[in-house]
This record gives C-alpha cells, structure tokens and sequence, in this order.
C-alpha cells in the first residue's frame, strides 16, 4: 500500500475492473457450455482458460492503475457533454439506417443517411444543403445501380421493390 | 505452373481490374482518415463473382495501390494518408515546402516500386520453402506461432503491453461465438441462428476500423480550415543518377527491415516505415539533416513500407497467418473464393500462387505509372471534404457486410463491433490485436487442444518441439523487453515530473 501513489488514475482502475468484470462474466457462462462430443478437452476449454486470462490481465491493469502515477491530463480523457451527444446523434442515425434499410429500401435510406451523417459532421459555416442532398442521392443512386445491376448483388428494395 | 499461372493474369479483363484497384487503392491511400484495409474491405463484395485469381489479382492491386498512395497527402499535405506513411510525412513535406515536392515525389514512388519489387523477389524465394518446411509443422508449433503472432502485435502495437494483450485476449473471445471446432458444441449464440458459424470476419474488420471512425469523427469533427496542397512539378524522375547511387545503402537497409517487419504476423507497413527511418537516421553520417528534408528519410520510409507488402504476404500464403490487417482481410477474400492459405497451397494449387506473384508485379508497374502520370487527379481527390467521404464510405461499408452472406444481420454486427472499437479507442486498447485475436483464435484452440490430445495432457510437450520452444521464447523476451522499455519511460517520466516540481 505504500506504493500507492497520491493521484490515482480513476479511469484506469475503471477500465481494470470492467476487463476482471468480463472475466468472470465469461467463466460463469462457460460453467454451462459442454463439453461436447469426443476425447480430451472440449467445448468449455477454451471459454474457462480465457476467462481466467482476462482475470489475470484484469488483477495486472489494476494493480498497474494503482502503482502508477496519473496523468495530468490523460490521453483520450472523459468526455464532454457536446462529445456524448455527438457520439449518441451518430449511433441514433445509424441505428436507424440499418433498422429501416430492409423496410424501406437501400436507395431511400442511404441517400437520407448520407445526407444527415454529413450534416452532423460538417463544421460550422460549411453547410451546403442542396449540394449535400445532390450528393446523397447520387452516391445511393449509383452505388445501387453498380451493385444490382452492375455486380447483380442484391441489396432491400424496401418500398421500391 | 509458372507459365500457367502468368496466363491467368494477362488477359484484358485482369490487367483493367489491377488499374482500377490500384488507382482505389491509390485514391484510398492519399486520402487521410481512408486506408489500405480499407479500401480492400469495399471492395471485397466485388470480387464474390469473379473468378479465384481475377478476385485475388484485384485485391492485391488494391494493396499495393492502398500503401503506396500515402506518400501523396504525406509529401503534398503534411498529413500521412495511412500509418505506412507516417515517417514519410518527416521529410517529404519539409522537402515540399522547399519547393521540391516534384523531387519528395519522384524519390517516394521510385522507392515505393523498388521496395515493393525486392519484396516480391524475398516472396518468390522464401514463401516455397517455408511452405515445405510448414507441411511438417504440427499443433505444438501452430500453436506457437500462433501465440507468437498475439503477443509480439499486443507488446509492440501500444504504449501498454497489457492493454495490448487483453485486446488480444478480447479478440479471442469473440472468436469463442458459435459451433466449437472441437466438441461441436454451440457456444455464445444466445438463440441467435445466424451466428452458429461464428462471426464473419469482414463485418467485424468494417466495425471495428471503419464504422468506430465514424464515432471518432462524431465527437471530434474536422475544423472548418482549409487544408493546402503543395504545389509541384515532376521532371523526369524527380532525381539525379548520383543522388539515386547516393541512397543504394539505405535503400537495401530498409528493404530488408521493411521485409522483416512485414513477415512478423501482425504488423506491417504501419511500423516498419518508423523503424526503418529511425535506423536510418542512426546510421546516417549526418543524423542533424533529418528533418529538414532530405530524401534519404523519404526513401527509408517508402521502401520499408512497400517492402512490407511481400514480407506480409509470406506468413499469410504459407502458414494462413496474416502478416498485417490488410492480409487479414485477404485471408477472408480467399477464403470466400474457396481458398485455404497454408502449406497445403503451395502443393495443390500452385498455378494460383505464380498467379499471385505475377499480379504482384503487375500491379507494381501499374502503381509506378499511375502515380507519375495521374498525379492531378490524385490531388485533386485529396480536396474532398472528410465529412461527406465518411459517411459514403460507411454506405459502401454496409453494402460490403450485407454482401458477404445477403443478411441485415451482419450489418448489425459490424455496427456491434463498431462501438466496441470507439470504446477501445477511448479506453486506449489497441484494435490490431483484437482484430488478430479474432482470426488466431481458432487455430489456437485447436491446435492447444489436439496438442494437449497427444501429449495426453502433458503440457511440457508444447516447448519439446524445437520450433515450437523458439517462438516461445521470443514471445517471453518480447514481453521482457517490452514491459523493461515502459517501465524504464516511465520512471523517467516521473523523474521529470519530480524536477518539475521542484
């Protein structure tokens, strides 16, 4: 305990206690896996000798979060309200895209998915509506024609099918 | 077999594909932000209906287009477009803003080509016998080389050696998903039917290195500044004959690092141009220049990371174990073409194997054409915004999973995978190991299990085999060496922050 240093690097400990989290979240649920058929180790081996590895490694980050001394200012630190709703706004439109894609079609989606995740990400002053949306249908446009038509890869019609 | 395999690459169809996908790959490589791996992920779903070696042939153009094209923003913008050209960026942009970017450029794409070329010679030469030598391996020594490759990428990837092996770990857990290889035994599917064969690596390569940027953009979005290109003009080469004599030292140095670096699984191009710079500035008679834009750094670093390319193809074609990410996803694309890298490949299809040399050298010469005469037109892509490249690149990303098997399904894993490589990026965990992890993790398994299967249990059989007992004991000093170096970083850290206190 003498070796703890006086500014403990919260997020690593955080960051050890998750990775010994999943430790023992993998050995309880390869307690139930069988071993399954044939001779010598099964199935369950592997699960149960790499959850003890992630324990072991989990034991070492902690134990490396203790000993060593913080940052002051951490690489990749926390972050910031407007970083989370960034983050949240880009996983939203995704998340959708891909849910919608199969019911309305890879046409419609992609253009519309072009055109917000472009909308988001563009910096302040930079917006240009009517371009970006010439831009979004002619990518999905395109990019529809070389893969169904072109490369007869089907992709959803959706609601054009 | 030779001429078999030439034939199969010199038809009109093959030679158009290689142009196309070098210049992809090219355009993919010049852009910053866009990578090799990449630009072979898109392209993947195009190759499902062509033949074997016309799909091959393509994605090695793709390759060899994707590394290369990063000397162009690296040289021209002062940003390297891939990790390969990172060292790249040291004195080549220097040089540029001397007003000699026609010289950083011609120097560049000679060393691209003859790096690439002496690497395709060491393919050539040392792939057969390795692969004859590989058909006497067995599980002790698969296994070590497959342990070898994890821990040697999770100590030398990161700036921490445990995040690196746990990130290898992680990979291996997720390579747990589905019917058990050994016992036949569902593991981890949770009901899930589509996962029984376990997840499909190119959604899991897209979610981890494509759609996590799209995440890392989210939250940190390009400024609103004008990036400038340097003006140029190339004359001829863009050297002289005694400046092109001058280099012949460093040029074959960096080759050979290049070479090295791309054999070891695991790591590429994204390493050996560092390495192979920081030597030569080592070895230089006038280390000071370095920086101030000199093209022994520029050739250094574009031989080293072409000259990964054939180092990187060698584990792959002979063991199946890519030598970086980009062969990884080769390994899917052969796969998916109903090809078995490994020993065995050298011996059943070796037509296919010229015909990979040969696509390797036509592409090289595409490479070294392209990128003198079609200079502009790469520049000028180099213009286009991040923010509306993105998001088409995720479009194209998901056009590529849905291809792979005609399901939604696959892209909701890459999307999984997505968010697991942002949180790795900012929890700092490094994805190259994971990604290895993932792919290495069923020829572990098997082989520790058929291993343990033979010795019945007894583990010291592992380090009796020769080979197997020296890979071990690498994968022991580099994690020695490794965990030394960061502890010796830092006390010296904490021996400056002590004299700052003070």
């Amino acid at each position: 305990m003498g070796m703890v240093r006086q500014n403990i690097n919260k997020r690593d400990i955080f960051v050890a206690c998750l990775v010994l989290l999943l430790g023992i979240i993998l050995f309880v649920s390869a307690q139930s896996i069988k071993p399954g058929a044939g001779m010598g180790k099964g199935a369950d081996f592997m699960p149960k000798l790499l959850s003890f590895m992630l324990l072991i490694c989990g034991l070492l980050l902690l134990i490396d979060a203790l000993v060593k001394e913080a940052p002051v200012h951490a690489a990749g630190a926390s972050l910031r309200c407007d970083q989370i709703i960034g983050f949240l706004k880009a996983f939203a439109i995704l998340f959708i895209y891909i849910y919608l894609m199969d019911k309305i079609g890879f046409l419609i989606m992609s253009a519309a998915y072009i055109f917000l995740q472009s909308w988001i990400i563009t910096p302040p002053g930079r917006h240009r509506p009517v371009r970006l949306a010439v831009i979004s249908i002619l990518v999905s446009s395109i990019t529809y024609s070389v893969f169904v038509y072109g490369l007869q890869l089907m992709l959803p019609a959706g609601i054009l099918g | 077999m030779v001429w078999e395999g030439l034939m199969s690459v010199l038809t009109i169809e093959s030679l158009l594909y290689m142009v196309i996908g070098v210049a992809i790959g090219i355009i993919f490589g010049a852009i910053p932000g866009l990578t090799a791996n990449m630009a072979v992920a898109l392209c993947l779903p195009l190759t499902y209906k062509m033949t074997p070696i016309l799909g091959i042939s393509t994605l090695i153009a793709l390759y060899v287009g994707g590394i290369s094209g990063g000397l162009i923003s690296a040289i021209l913008l002062n940003i390297p477009g891939t990790p390969a050209s990172v060292a790249t960026t040291f004195d080549g942009a220097p040089l540029a803003r001397k007003g000699e970017a026609g010289k950083a450029l011609g120097v560049a794409i000679c060393s691209s080509f003859a790096g690439t070329m002496l690497s395709i010679g060491a393919l050539v030469f040392i792939a057969p016998s390795l692969a004859r030598a590989a058909l006497r391996f067995g599980p002790y020594e698969f296994f070590a080389i497959s342990l070898f490759s994890l821990t040697l990428l999770g100590t030398m990837i990161s700036d921490s050696v445990l995040k690196g092996i746990t990130s290898a770990v992680f990979g291996v857990c997720a390579s747990l998903v589905g019917m058990a290889p050994i016992g036949g035994v569902m593991r981890f599917t949770f009901g899930f039917n589509e996962v029984a064969t376990g997840f499909s690596i190119l959604p899991v390569l897209i979610g981890l290195f494509a759609i996590s940027e799209i995440f890392n953009m989210a939250i940190s979005p390009p400024t609103s500044e004008k990036v400038e290109v340097y003006d140029y003009h190339i004359k001829g080469f863009g050297f002289s004959l005694a400046e092109a004599k001058s280099q012949i030292g460093n040029f074959l140095r960096s080759a050979l690092i290049g070479i090295g670096i791309g054999i070891l699984p695991g790591i590429g191009g994204g390493t050996s141009n560092i390495v192979a710079y920081s030597v030569a500035k080592q070895q230089s008679k006038h280390p000071e220049k370095f920086g101030t834009g000199i093209i022994d750094g520029i050739v250094a670093s574009e031989t080293a990371n072409n000259a990964s390319i054939g180092g990187a193809l060698i584990p792959l074609l002979t063991l199946g174990i890519p030598g970086d990410t980009v062969t990884a996803i080769l390994l899917g694309g052969l796969m998916i073409h109903g090809i078995s890298p490994g020993p065995l490949l050298f011996k059943n299809q070796a037509a296919l194997v010229y015909g990979i040399f040969f696509a390797l050298v036509i592409a090289t010469f595409v490479m070294l054409l392209l990128e003198y005469f079609g200079m502009r037109l790469f520049v000028k892509v180099l213009t286009v915004p991040q923010y509306i490249l993105l998001p088409i690149i995720i479009v194209l990303c998901c056009v590529g999973t849905f291809g792979v098997n005609h399901r939604m399904f696959d892209v909701w894993v890459s999307l999984f995978f997505g968010i697991i490589g942002f949180a790795m990026t900012k929890l700092e965990f490094p994805i190259p190991p994971m990604l290895l992890g993932f792919i290495l993790g069923p020829i572990v398994e098997v082989n520790l299990i058929r291993g343990l299967m033979y010795s019945q249990g007894d583990v010291t059989a592992f380090i009796k085999s020769p080979i197997a007992a020296a890979f071990h004991l690498v994968s022991v000093l580099a994690v020695i060496f490794t965990v030394r170096r960061d502890l010796k970083k830092r006390r010296a850290k904490e021996e400056v922050s002590a004299a700052d206190l003070q």
